[in-house]
């Protein structure tokens, strides 16, 4: 706005005769009708979710159920279209620890057995989303089921056992950039929310493991919750 | 018209296209007190808009539906509960003009906090200060207290108001004239569970407590609607239209809801005086004649920061809270303007207060409790003169107000005062300050300079006679020095409050303004204009 000056008179000191301002409101600086936020335009936001592999039909047999964790973290774009559909993109990571069971049936990678043993995947991944909202509302997410695919690059594939040795020592091997698990990923999503608040699906389409080394996949299936970072 | 998403049952609003006359007759329908209204505001007695809703035409929908929760005659429209597949059937039905499917969201209560209940020094000068700065002395020396008008109140609940001491007077008086609660649909007792937060505000209006007034308007009837609950999922709204109908119906003068709805449905930009749902039912009840107060909302401090609905109707006295330490705004008690520019709050009053709690006296906080004061103002100025209208008292309450006619979107015209309203009392102010042209410069020159912001507080006795109770008490805000920009729309652009502690108290560069733009001013009574 336009400049505006309260003279500050300094006779003897500052404090005695300054002038002060108690209250100070700038209409004309609202005036402009924001095109970010929540249920706006545009809306950037950052979230962080955990996971847990669900069985298949495959994968029951050697990982731990529970114990196996897929964490997720990254920034979300969302464009409106209507009150009740908008589309968005989201980047990100995604760690995952599959733990492996140790038992008779255990076939990945190989048949022996450890202490204990699980793949680390990390993929740094994008999605495309498309969202419906349920109500009218405010400036608020609201109620929304989100429906998508994801892709990513395996940027780790890791492969880690411990074992206690006849010494009573504690021997790690750790094994990195492994040739048998696929350089890509990629699935299906979805998503139930309200506000911060979601339930999450991924369903992986793609296989963990090249289809040369005829090895079982890991689930495919991952549920978890996600907490939207924003103000 | 129905949305893409919908499978489960929703609420829905149906708008039918006509009514019929047949037996109406106004005089047995109403109450007479609400006949009187009608008359002495010139509003018709037998308006279409108060013929009841064909009942042919509610019993065909009622068996389309599951359940027809009521028909508004103000909006000719029946709210139901019904899925999809059963709107679908009802928007075929001839006579039906439009359906408006109605939201879900949570409540939001125009609520603050409460505080500790014990009452300090400080508490007792607020409870002292919260009608006396409202001209508790005046009022009470003119034997003003509200009688012969009927105030409705629209609130979440009046836990123990049955029963708190601070309503025997209006018991004792059988001033209590009806109750209803709208979330269960039921008459009586019901309005006296759910939360307190009503008996509070009812005590702000008209409490009493061993001749110790809370509020101003102690003699006058009252009507108690309980329009939400806590977790109510989508009626508020509804139930607050449903209300005002049944105040209207009932004689009901004035209307005090301390009630708001914001950014959980509503955009900032909505709120401009027609969208809501709420809104158009408060401006319907102006209509009728019916003064309605509605808080200005506690978002001050909030993203939000606007007023909320309703608000923003412009038929309805919106008031914001001032702090009593400070004697100006108090910070989260919402701003204006309505988002098509025009001037909210509309006035102002003690955004902290001492209520009556459904267990005890208590310190409280919100402009739920500034609006129950203005409308025990309203009360009391409207008994000074029956023959107005509910919206040129609505004027003479902003006339009355200590800044007035300067204004500012924090304040409105300030806090109102009875002397406005009581002959003889009213003089005309001298100029405080002067304006003196320095080549580019305007230089604002105060008068009488007092060290500026020393509230009226002391070493009160909390507790406190009834006689310094209705002592007349000195606004700690009236020292400041107020000023504005104003816009040739008459939009401010930019307001101000300052503590003036030297006699050259601001100084403006007329180069830096643009053609059309005012400065406005005011201190201590005196306001002035100035084209820049």
């Amino acid at each position: 706005m336009k400049k505006l000056i309260t003279f500050l008179l300094f006779a003897f000191s500052v404090a005695a005769y300054s002038q002060e301002i108690l209250l100070e409101q700038n209409v004309k600086a609202d005036t402009i009708r924001p095109s970010r936020g929540p249920n706006l335009k545009n809306f950037t936001q950052g979230y962080l979710g955990v996971g847990f592999p669900l069985f298949t039909n495959e994968a029951v047999t050697y990982t731990k159920p529970g114990l196996s964790t897929s964490f997720d973290f990254g920034v979300r774009y969302k464009r409106k279209v209507c009150s009740h559909f908008a589309l968005g993109l989201d980047f990100g990571f995604n760690l995952s620890a599959y733990k492996l069971k140790q038992d008779e049936w255990k076939m990945v990678p190989d048949t022996i057995l450890n202490d204990k043993e699980k793949f680390q995947i990390n993929t740094a991944a994008g999605s495309a989303f498309m969202r419906i909202n349920v109500g009218r509302r405010g400036n608020y997410i609201g109620n929304y089921l989100d429906m998508g695919a994801y892709g990513g690059w395996n940027i780790s594939k890791k492969h880690k056992t411990t074992n206690e040795n006849a010494e009573g020592e504690k021997v790690k091997v750790l094994t990195g950039r492994l040739k048998y698990i696929e350089s890509f990923s990629y699935g299906l999503l979805a998503r139930v929310g309200t506000n911060r608040y979601a339930f999450t699906a991924r369903y992986r389409l793609s296989d963990i493991f090249k289809s040369s080394y005829a090895m079982p996949e890991l689930p495919r299936l991952i549920v978890g919750i996600e907490v939207g970072l924003f103000k | 018209m129905f949305p893409v998403v919908v499978h489960a049952q929703q609420s829905w609003l149906v708008y039918l296209k006509d009514k019929q006359h047949n037996d109406f007759n106004p005089y047995t329908y109403f109450d007479a007190k609400a006949i009187e209204r009608r008359i002495r505001t010139g509003i018709p007695v037998d308006d279409p808009s108060d013929w009841p809703v064909n009942e042919n035409y509610t019993n065909e929908i009622a068996s389309l539906v599951d359940e027809v929760f009521f028909a508004s005659r103000w909006f000719n429209a029946v709210v139901v509960q019904a899925d999809i597949h059963q709107m679908s059937r009802v928007s075929r039905l001839p006579f039906v003009l439009e359906i408006e499917q109605l939201e879900t969201e949570e409540v939001h209560l125009a609520e603050y906090q409460e505080y500790d209940t014990t009452m300090n020094p400080n508490e007792a000068e607020v409870l002292k200060g919260q009608i006396g700065t409202l001209g508790a002395a005046e009022w009470k020396k003119a034997g003003i207290d509200g009688k012969g008008l009927r105030i409705a109140i629209l609130d979440i609940g009046f836990d123990n108001a049955d029963k708190v001491p601070a309503f025997d007077h209006i018991r004792a008086e059988n001033h209590l004239i009806a109750t209803y609660d709208f979330t269960n649909r039921k008459n009586g007792d019901f309005v006296y569970y759910g939360s307190g937060h009503g008996t509070q505000v009812w005590s702000c209006i008209a409490g009493k407590i061993d001749d110790i007034q809370i509020g101003l308007a102690t003699g006058a009837e009252f009507l108690l609607a309980k329009t939400e609950k806590r977790s109510e999922k989508y009626s508020e709204e509804l139930n607050w239209l449903a209300a005002a109908e049944w105040a209207d119906k009932n004689g009901a003068d004035i209307i005090n809801s301390s009630l708001g709805y914001t950014g959980k449905r509503y955009f900032n930009w909505q709120m401009d005086g027609k969208t809501s749902f709420v809104t158009r039912a408060a401006n319907t009840a102006a209509r009728k004649g019916i003064l309605v107060i509605n808080a200005a909302g506690n978002e001050g401090e909030d993203e939000w920061h606007y007023i909320g609905a309703p608000a923003d109707a412009d038929s309805a006295l919106a008031v914001g809270g001032i702090d009593p330490s400070t004697g100006f705004h108090t910070g989260f008690s919402s701003y204006g303007p309505t988002s098509d520019k025009r001037m909210k709050p509309n006035v102002s009053a003690f955004g902290h207060v001492i209520a009556a709690a459904p267990n005890k006296l208590n310190s409280t906080q919100g402009t739920s409790f500034a609006s129950p004061l203005v409308a025990g103002f309203a009360a009391c100025a409207w008994q000074t003169n029956r023959s107005l209208t509910n919206m040129q008292l609505f004027r003479e309450i902003e006339k009355s107000g200590s800044l007035y006619p300067y204004f500012d979107y924090a304040h409105g015209f300030g806090l109102p005062r009875a002397s406005h309203f009581l002959a003889g009392k009213e003089t005309t102010p001298l100029p405080t300050f002067n304006v003196t042209e320095r080549g580019d410069s305007l230089i604002i020159i105060l008068n009488n300079v007092s060290v500026a912001g020393e509230s009226n507080q002391g070493s009160a006795n909390p507790e406190l006679s009834a006689e310094e109770v209705q002592r007349p008490a000195k606004s700690a805000g009236e020292d400041y020095f107020y000023y504005n920009i104003m816009n040739k729309s008459g939009v401010i652009d930019s307001y101000y409050v300052l503590k003036a502690s030297q006699p050259e108290v601001v100084t403006i560069l007329k180069s830096d303004f643009i053609d059309g733009q005012v400065l406005n001013m005011h201190y201590k009574g005196y306001s002035e204009t100035i084209k820049l």
